[in-house]
């Protein structure tokens, strides 16, 4: 019910749809905190990963980070919201709000036989985070003396092309937008991801999503995490309902979880509780 | 062997944004390409494309060039500009704005056939006008706004310029800048007339161009002899299928006014 909510509150823009526009107002200035792209035609908020990208490939934006430049400033702005919010509770924003965990979320809900992904896969986010929002966007030049380009909106993202990409294309008829091999390389990466996530769990969110990887690393030591006492019998159960995977039991801190709390009402025990970084502090006493 | 395929499926992982580069790779490949080499710039629609332009040309001088496919020097000045980007590859924005055609096939057209690098961008009569007045532009083409870097206006020109000229005003410090157009002696208006002489409204405008501009100053053009046909497609005068007159100072035209009273009232504006 949340994720619809937020679904519906960060896509109020209704019109966009009718005539194929995107909403230009001031509420754009904020990050919706979930990967929704900007340019969805109902789209009310900011992408933090797009706006992040955007910034470190303008030109000379080290050098405006370091002598105070407004624009490059911004981003200090959009990574404290990120991380406050991740600092807060990690990768809550994933499990309550991200609209393209939801409809990961419904998709697995299709009976069709499921497969696990390897846990060491989970690493690839890190890199795509490194990769395609930093290195890439900040020092990748295909236009000498223009900025650089967003590259994992460009070459990554599925949920760009299914909320914006696609439905501007139809609108245009492909006219004024170049179509390309760009945009079939798009499709069939947001296929690929749409029928892992029918057979595996959030397949997106544990290998791929870099705002994930984000507050994943930031959940590490936030505020509001998870906790599993001595109750605990191991009997998996809270991992048959994770929807990243993971048992809880056994990395109660892990950077995966997404504080969604389908454990805590799966275990038979009780044993699983949400947790503040102060009760922790008065158990290690 | 297991030791070599466990280390194989740890890593495996690392196959996923490796996949994700070869578009980075293929695309990035061209990135010694001068962004002036491309065979035709975009082709873009509104005032929020041009908006845009503006906002992203990244600390880099922008040159934004007014024109439409009826004004003669716009068309002989647009090459220059182009010339201009291909060779800055890249270090200084320019656009030129279709501000006066008032039908989008005009300019389709026209296009074809002129092979410009430098992004154009086509504004309706109700857009061109509400721009015309945001940014002040006088009532003739072309104009040419210069920005500096930080986005400031630091030459304004009504008329043709040559490329050296546009060259020093993006190189050279703001405001420092000679005007090439027009020196000396202030130039005088002139005045081309195109219809068919057996047609009342067409001598109803050769007349007032007479009395405005003196018949020295006045050409007639007729689109059904051959030879003023051709000399049309020289000057780039239109083939409208009705009578009009388009007025010019210098290399300022006003655009091409349909009846008498039209061309008093563009040559005002032109004068102003």
């Amino acid at each position: 019910m949340v994720q619809f909510a937020s679904l519906l509150l960060s896509n109020l823009y209704f019109k966009g749809w009718l005539d194929g526009s995107i909403f230009t107002g001031r509420t754009k200035i904020f990050p919706i905190p979930g990967l929704h792209c900007y340019s969805c035609p109902s789209s009310v908020l900011a992408c933090p990963v797009g706006s992040l990208q955007n910034i470190i490939s303008s030109e000379g934006f080290l050098g405006g980070l370091s002598s105070g430049r407004a624009d490059a400033l911004v981003i200090l702005g959009i990574l404290g919201i990120l991380l406050a919010l991740g600092f807060l509770a990690g990768r809550f924003a994933c499990g309550w709000i991200c609209p393209f965990g939801l409809l990961q979320d419904l998709l697995y809900r299709i009976p069709t036989p499921k497969f696990t992904v390897p846990a060491t896969w989970r690493n690839a986010k890190y890199a795509i985070l490194l990769l395609f929002v930093i290195y890439l966007p900040m020092f990748v030049r295909r236009v000498p003396g223009a900025g650089g380009d967003p590259w994992f909106c460009k070459v990554i993202c599925p949920s760009g092309t299914l909320t914006a990409g696609i439905p501007l294309v139809a609108y245009d008829g492909g006219e004024t937008f170049q179509l390309g091999f760009l945009f079939s390389w798009k499709v069939a990466v947001l296929l690929v991801i749409l029928v892992w996530s029918v057979t595996s769990r959030r397949p997106f969110c544990r290998t791929i999503c870099p705002l994930g990887a984000l507050w994943g690393l930031a959940g590490k030591i936030s505020v509001f995490g998870m906790r599993v006492d001595d109750s605990c019998v191991r009997c998996g159960k809270c991992r048959t309902v994770c929807p990243v995977d993971i048992a809880i039991f056994e990395e109660p801190n892990s950077a995966e979880c997404i504080r969604c709390g389908r454990c805590i009402d799966a275990c038979p025990v009780n044993a699983i509780h949400h947790d503040t970084g102060g009760e922790k502090v008065a158990r290690g006493r | 062997m297991g030791g070599r395929r466990s280390i194989l499926k740890d890593y495996a992982w690392i196959s996923i944004p490796v996949v994700f580069l070869i578009p980075v790779l293929l695309l990035s490949g061209h990135h010694d390409t001068p962004a002036g080499m491309v065979e035709q710039g975009p082709l873009l629609f509104g005032r929020a494309a041009l908006d845009s332009i503006l906002e992203t040309s990244g600390g880099r001088p922008v040159i934004v060039n007014f024109w439409a496919t009826w004004c003669t020097p716009c068309v002989m000045e647009l090459p220059h500009l182009d010339e201009l980007f291909r060779e800055k590859e890249g270090g200084v924005a320019v656009v030129a704005v279709d501000l006066g055609d008032p039908s989008l096939e005009a300019l389709l057209g026209f296009r074809e056939g002129m092979n410009l690098a430098i992004p154009v961008v086509w504004l309706d009569e109700e857009q061109a006008s509400s721009l015309k007045k945001d940014l002040a532009l006088p009532d003739v083409l072309p104009v040419t706004l210069i920005f500096d870097e930080g986005g400031e206006e630091m030459t304004r020109v009504a008329g043709a310029r040559s490329k050296g000229f546009f060259m020093q005003a993006v190189d050279g410090s703001a405001g420092g800048i000679e005007d090439d157009g027009e020196s000396g002696e202030s130039p005088e208006l002139h005045v081309n007339v195109v219809g068919n002489q057996s047609d009342s409204i067409t001598i109803r405008l050769l007349e007032t161009a007479v009395e405005l501009a003196g018949e020295e100053n006045v050409d007639f053009y007729d689109p059904g002899t051959v030879s003023d046909s051709l000399a049309m497609v020289e000057l780039h005068l239109p083939f409208t299928g009705a009578p009009y007159a388009q007025p010019c100072v210098g290399s300022a035209c006003g655009r091409p006014a349909g009846n008498s009273g039209e061309l008093l009232e563009v040559v005002d504006g032109l004068l102003d």
